[in-house]
């Protein structure tokens, strides 16, 4: 019809679907009005009244049937039949509501989980940048078969193992290279580099001092990125220069959390590591820079951060070439090919490389690649890019478990209907009108799963952004559901619903009309109660794989949490200081860790006390090379990991000395260079051989750093839980580095307390006020917290997996409940025989437990080989516990036969206490 | 012709737009004036034309109110709408080429 028509038609179509009866009566008073008017008709022609009536009726025929055909015209019937199946269907969920229950709340676990585990997955892994153009992005990055010591001294940034490349790949370059990028290629529209490092600055803003995450960018950035400010400008190439006067662009967040949403903040001064600058403008709320979940507060011109970088470390100068620093991101020219650009920009990378003669001239040059950078940096990705993979297929099986519950439910639920669907058809309700209602059944259940599903999805994402918030990085994620999933999710259980609630309907409704005697009851049955039996066959099956898989990712959980990590984490408070930032340097410096360090100990709880530059877990790693004269091999370095720490160390930390001496207070900047290894150390580089004595050589040839070994001590994990102690050194803090004033400008102090760790929190903040009122205790935290904060990611996989381990064992106990319920319901006349002819209960029961051992042992026969083949796919995250692990296999087997049994004590109790009498009297 | 049912309903549309077309007349009157003009060509019962004036109710072809009759009982009366005017244009157009087509036909065959 054309709108015209719509016109004329909507408002009737309306009329006769909201004021259905005001319609009817109209009909049936229009027709009665004709009738009457032709009878009138008949007697003004000579007819007598009740003639008349009857001659005037003839005319008119059935008056039924030509009011059915006025309804028909009206157009809105399949619409009002519709309402009618709904409102039959809801009826229907009223009277049954266990059923709906479960329906509908299997549908939910399977439609949420899915949902919010594929749209982390999306955030995390295929989400691209909020810029303009991202797929005309690339990222610069090299890698090298062996650690390519000839072409740097220091990398800054992070390498990383990829399956592309084989040995290290990193995108951190020397900001020679990026000028070289900038000035030749060809390729690119822009060039654009920032620092490969992600650095925390003490920010002033009113006198206040607060932490920041800062992100340095060179002065053509943004533009790059086509990201237009919410509020004044961003930062302009003219901006990145040492004359210019410094400026910073806060994030959206920091914005609004530290200017209130002042709309007048550009122009406001703010204090960056004491530098002076002004805010330029805000960048858009949704831009976060190039890595995902870790959005900086503030973004700086590169000037800017070079001067910092110089005035805090000045021995190490990033003009240098062989300091690595810089990420660099360009932009290809419409029509330039990822591969043209690589072909050229590796060219210009190998023409800057200079290999320095006496460090391991093996080493192979790096090789430059092309990278597409539409999802920026990913290093999220690279971390969680298993894990989550990992997750959807669980919940791709917990899916599969609901689907077969709800399949296994309705499937009972139509052969129970058989009688009914049966008297309908026999009283002339066409089989199309009956499919349809059965249809409308399902899709009502779908839809009430889906609408929970929703539900269910929201609060999941929400526990799972929660999980990365919580993660030592502080991952922030912005998690959007993703429509198709739910879509998808929604259509395979409608699917599944109308497959298995339709289907036996159909087939009844074909042969139904022909056999309402109870007669011939028992075909449809046995079919019935052999794929619902299959089906829950199928979810203990299903069950049982999940069950494994959380049981591995428990253990898992535990053996870490529990794992020796070389020094007792109890009683153990850490904490952060910067006094660098402060302008404390050199003798000032030290003298202020030292003071703060006795008036520590001073405080009343305090059992010892010492602090290093890196914390012992969970505060990142620094490693190195080094060569042992006379010992390793000439011209090989060896790798070792590295601590730089205070007197005392070792006492306060609780690390056993298993020879020498530790470090103390007379290993001071003019004393001999000295170092203590741990015990892997000894046993990988020594081979069990006396260590003491030896020296430990670093540094050029021309000027080596060498230091003495005066002790061994015990391994200690390094940075993270999960990997053993690598080979370690630890340095004394005023003996660090070849400049011997050059103390590190912050340092992370290690508390032990007698009592709870906690209750010396307030007192320790005093003694630091009391020494400078201007440097404060950051990230203060008991050293069982940061432990877990690195287990964040074992923990949410370990919680994860035990909730849809949890869910699957329940969803396969219900299922199991109904159908063998339904067995004992249809069998009560067998039953009652049975017992009549004397048959005991013990025998009894025994039927109900073979009828629900048969199908729990076949699940779980299929289930063992499907969790042996599943749980290998687990392996990269389990700890020091094999993927087919016997104590967990059996755990997991232990707890569905337990759940069996749970689930079928209500029918079997229900069968022992069957009455002969009524039985025999029940069809 | 294939479906004559559909020829016959095509006919009475036609049939009673043309007749509404005159003036807005309830339904036992419309079916008075088709007996009338039809004479015994169109088997029209009185029931038939119910859904028919419905279905033209529901194109929009024609639109209905409530008024007093004869009887001094209310009816509903028709009358046509400007769409159903046009189509009635339209339609009878095509009625008069197609006869007048069908009539040279059956002619030339008598020849």
């Amino acid at each position: 019809m054309r709108l015209e028509h719509w016109f004329y038609a909507l408002p009737l179509r309306l009329r006769s679907l909201l004021r259905r009866s005001r319609v009817e009566a109209e009909l049936d008073e229009e027709l009665r009005g004709h009738l009457e008017l032709q009878a009138q008709a008949f007697v003004e022609s000579g007819m007598n009244p009740e003639e008349a009536r009857w001659a005037a009726q003839r005319a008119m025929g059935s008056v039924e049937s030509h009011k059915e055909e006025c309804r028909e015209a009206r157009g809105v019937r399949l619409l009002e039949e519709f309402v009618g199946d709904v409102r039959y269907a809801l009826r229907g969920l009223r009277r049954n509501p266990s059923l709906a229950a479960v329906v509908v709340v299997s549908l939910a676990l399977g439609i949420g989980a899915n949902t919010a585990i594929f749209s982390v997955l999306d955030a995390v892994l295929l989400a691209r940048l909020p810029v303009r153009d991202p797929d005309r992005l690339v990222l610069l990055t090299w890698s090298a078969p062996k650690w390519p010591a000839a072409y740097m001294d220091d990398l800054e940034g992070s390498s990383y193992k990829t399956a592309e490349a084989p040995g290290t790949t990193s995108y951190s370059f020397p900001s020679t290279a990026f000028h070289e990028f900038e000035r030749r290629a060809t390729r690119l529209s822009s060039v654009v580099g920032f620092a490969a490092n992600d650095d925390h600055v003490n920010v002033g803003l009113d006198g206040r001092a607060e932490d920041a995450l800062v992100q340095a960018v060179s002065g053509g950035y943004f533009e790059a990125m086509g990201v237009a400010p919410a509020l004044g400008r961003l930062i302009l190439p003219a901006d990145d220069s040492d004359r210019a006067p410094p400026v910073v662009v806060v994030s959206y967040r920091f914005w609004q959390r530290q200017f209130g949403s002042d709309r007048a903040v550009a122009g406001r001064p703010i204090v960056v590591n004491g530098t002076p600058a002004t805010v330029a403008g805000v960048a858009p709320p949704d831009f976060f820079g190039f890595e995902r979940g870790n959005p900086p507060d503030l973004w700086l011109p590169l000037s800017v951060y070079t001067a910092q970088w110089t005035r805090l470390s000045p021995e190490e100068r990033l003009d240098d070439p062989r300091v690595w620093w810089m990420g660099v991101i360009g932009r290809l020219k419409p029509g330039a090919t990822r591969e043209q650009a690589a072909a050229e920009l590796a060219a210009i990378f190998s023409s800057g490389l200079t290999a320095q003669p006496g460090k391991g001239e093996t080493s192979p040059a790096p090789q430059l690649h092309v990278t597409p950078a539409s999802r920026g940096l990913e290093h999220l990705q690279r971390r969680f890019a298993t894990s989550l993979l990992l997750l959807m297929a669980m919940v791709g099986l917990l899916l599969a478990i609901a689907c077969a519950n709800v399949a296994g439910l309705l499937l009972a639920r139509a052969a129970a209907r058989r009688q009914e669907i049966a008297t309908r058809l026999s009283l002339g309700a066409p089989r199309q009108r009956l499919v349809r209602q059965l249809l409308v059944e399902s899709t009502v259940l779908a839809v009430l799963g889906g609408a929970a599903g929703l539900a269910v999805a929201y609060w999941a994402a929400a526990v799972l952004v929660g999980f990365f918030a919580e993660s030592r990085n502080r991952i922030l994620l912005d998690v959007r559901l993703d429509g198709r999933v739910l879509l998808f999710t929604v259509a395979v259980s409608v699917a599944c619903g109308v497959l298995f609630g339709l289907a036996p309907a159909l087939r009844l409704t074909r042969s139904a009309a022909l056999s309402l005697g109870p007669g011939d009851r028992r075909t449809g049955i046995a079919a019935r109660s052999r794929s619902g039996k299959f089906l829950v066959a199928l979810q203990v099956g299903l069950g049982l794989v999940l069950l494994v898989g959380s049981g591995l990712m428990l253990g898992t959980l535990r053996r870490l949490q529990t794992v020796d990590v070389g020094f007792p984490r109890e009683r153990l408070l850490v904490f952060d200081v910067k006094p660098g930032l402060n302008g404390y340097e050199g003798q000032r410096l030290a003298d202020y860790y030292e003071e703060l360090t006795r008036r520590v100990a001073a405080i009343p709880g305090v059992e010892s006390v010492a602090f290093s530059l890196l914390g012992p877990i969970g505060s990142g790693e620094s490693s190195g090379m080094l060569e042992i004269p006379g010992v390793s091999p000439p011209g090989t370095r060896l790798d070792y990991h590295r601590h730089i720490v205070s007197p005392g160390y070792f006492g306060a930390l609780g690390v056993p000395l298993l020879a020498g001496r530790s470090i103390g207070a007379q290993d001071t900047a003019t004393a001999a260079r000295v170092a203590v290894v741990n015990r892997t150390f000894v046993e990988q580089y020594f081979h069990g051989t006396n260590p003491l004595g030896h020296v430990l050589r670093q540094g050029p040839a021309d000027k080596p750093f060498d230091a003495e070994v005066v002790g061994i001590a015990g391994d200690v994990r390094y940075n993270q839980v999960r990997d053993a102690a690598p080979p370690t050194v630890y340095f004394s803090y005023r003996q660090a580095s070849p400049r011997p004033d050059y103390i590190p400008f912050f340092m992370n102090y290690l508390v032990r307390t007698k009592g709870d760790p906690r209750s010396v929190q307030l007192e320790l903040q005093r003694a630091a006020l009391s020494l400078d009122k201007d440097v404060p205790l950051v990230n203060v935290r008991t050293e069982e917290a940061v432990i877990e904060q690195v287990l964040f990611l074992e923990r949410a996989f370990a919680w994860l997996t035990t909730a849809f381990g949890a869910i699957a064992l329940v969803l396969a106990a219900v299922g199991l409940y109904g159908t063998i319920s339904y067995t004992v319901a249809q069998r009560t006349r067998e039953i009652g025989v049975r017992i009549a002819l004397g048959a005991t209960r013990a025998a009894i029961l025994s039927w109900v437990l073979r009828q629900t051992a048969l199908v729990v042992l076949i699940g779980i026969a299929g289930g063992i080989p499907l969790a042996w083949a599943a749980t290998r796919l687990l392996r990269s995250h389990l700890f020091e516990l094999s993927p087919s692990d016997p104590a967990t296999l059996f755990a997991a087997v232990t707890a569905i036969l337990l759940a069996s049994l749970a689930a079928i004590l209500v029918p079997a109790r229900r069968a022992t206490l069957i009455d002969p009498v009524v039985a025999l009297r029940y069809e | 012709m294939s479906r004559p049912p559909d020829l016959v309903q095509g006919t009475l549309q036609l049939l009673v737009l043309k007749i509404l077309a005159l003036e807005a007349m309830n339904g036992w009157a419309i079916s008075q004036r088709l007996k009338q003009v039809s004479g015994e060509v169109l088997q029209v019962s009185d029931g038939s034309l119910y859904p028919a004036l419905h279905k033209l109710e529901q194109q929009g072809f024609i639109r209905s109110e409530w008024r007093p009759s004869e009887n001094n009982r209310r009816a509903k009366f028709y009358s046509l709408t400007r769409l159903g005017r046009r189509h009635l244009e339209r339609e009878s157009a095509d009625w008069e080429r197609l006869s007048a087509a069908i009539s040279a036909i059956v002619r030339l065959n008598e020849a």
